[in-house]
């Protein structure tokens, strides 16, 4: 990347390219989250991401109640590719500048 | 791509994605380079269904479509089947869990040197104002000169 353009911010692509290389934070359809180190994403929103944190929620039945009620469950993958046509947004690591 | 025309050929992914091989640069305009690099490995794919395939990868297409061969999937009623040969669409699929032993650095290098090239490429020159982008004064006077000498020639 050119060393004048790293700070700015021109296109919304922009502000996933100065989250690079910093964990973020992806909300996915069907009630799905992550939480990874993004390495790479291309225009289509398809992002690789590293020690990623999964998180979904799950429909689950209280056992001794029989009531339903709404958990969730975690899972931890090294490494991913996400397909961008499931990503709902992408939130970058707060900054304090 | 080129080999729809050419009705010998069953194995069409396979022939389109070597092709495009011989100019790099495309390829690596967008995150499918990587696939192409883990060809002959072994990954899982969790599509939209729940459903997990782990498997070696024959080939993908430009769209993301792979093939796996010696698959196995497990729906989400832990169900197993297993296949020869299976052809993932690629709009079924949610993740692609990527072995960690593989190194994704020096690739996605040249992925992001690709990208910066392409973008300098297409970057506009910056022009100084007050200057006009055709030398409107030279040819101004070519053409005066040119009817100069016609009008001499009239007289």
């Amino acid at each position: 990347m050119d060393k004048k353009e790293e700070g700015t911010v021109e296109e919304p692509l922009d502000l996933i390219r100065l989250s690079l290389d910093e964990r973020i934070f992806v909300k996915m359809r069907q009630d799905r989250e992550l939480k990874g180190k993004l390495h790479a994403y291309d225009q289509h929103l398809n992002m690789i991401l590293s020690d990623v944190e999964e998180t979904m929620k799950v429909v689950q039945i209280d056992s001794d109640t029989g009531e339903e009620f709404i958990g969730t469950e975690k899972r931890n993958i090294k490494m991913l590719f996400v397909r961008g046509d499931g990503v709902i947004l992408i939130s970058p690591p707060l900054r304090t500048s | 791509m080129n080999d729809n025309n050419n009705s010998n050929n069953s194995i069409g992914v396979g022939k389109t994605f070597s092709s495009s091989n011989t100019r790099q640069p495309k390829e690596f305009k967008t995150l499918l380079c990587v696939f192409s690099a883990l060809k002959g490995t072994q990954i899982t794919i969790q599509l939209r269904s729940d459903t997990e395939f782990y498997g070696t990868i024959e080939n993908v297409d430009k769209h993301l479509n792979i093939e796996l061969s010696d698959a196995r999937s497990t729906n989400k009623f832990n169900q197993i089947i297993e296949y020869q040969l299976i052809l993932v669409q690629s709009r079924n699929i949610r993740y692609i869990h990527i072995p960690d032993r593989i190194d994704l650095n020096n690739l996605l290098f040249i992925y992001s040197k690709t990208l910066s090239d392409i973008k300098k490429k297409n970057q506009r020159t910056k022009r100084k104002p007050g200057t006009l982008p055709y030398k409107a004064d030279d040819n101004d006077s070519d053409n005066d000169n040119d009817e100069d000498i016609q009008k001499e020639e009239e007289e």
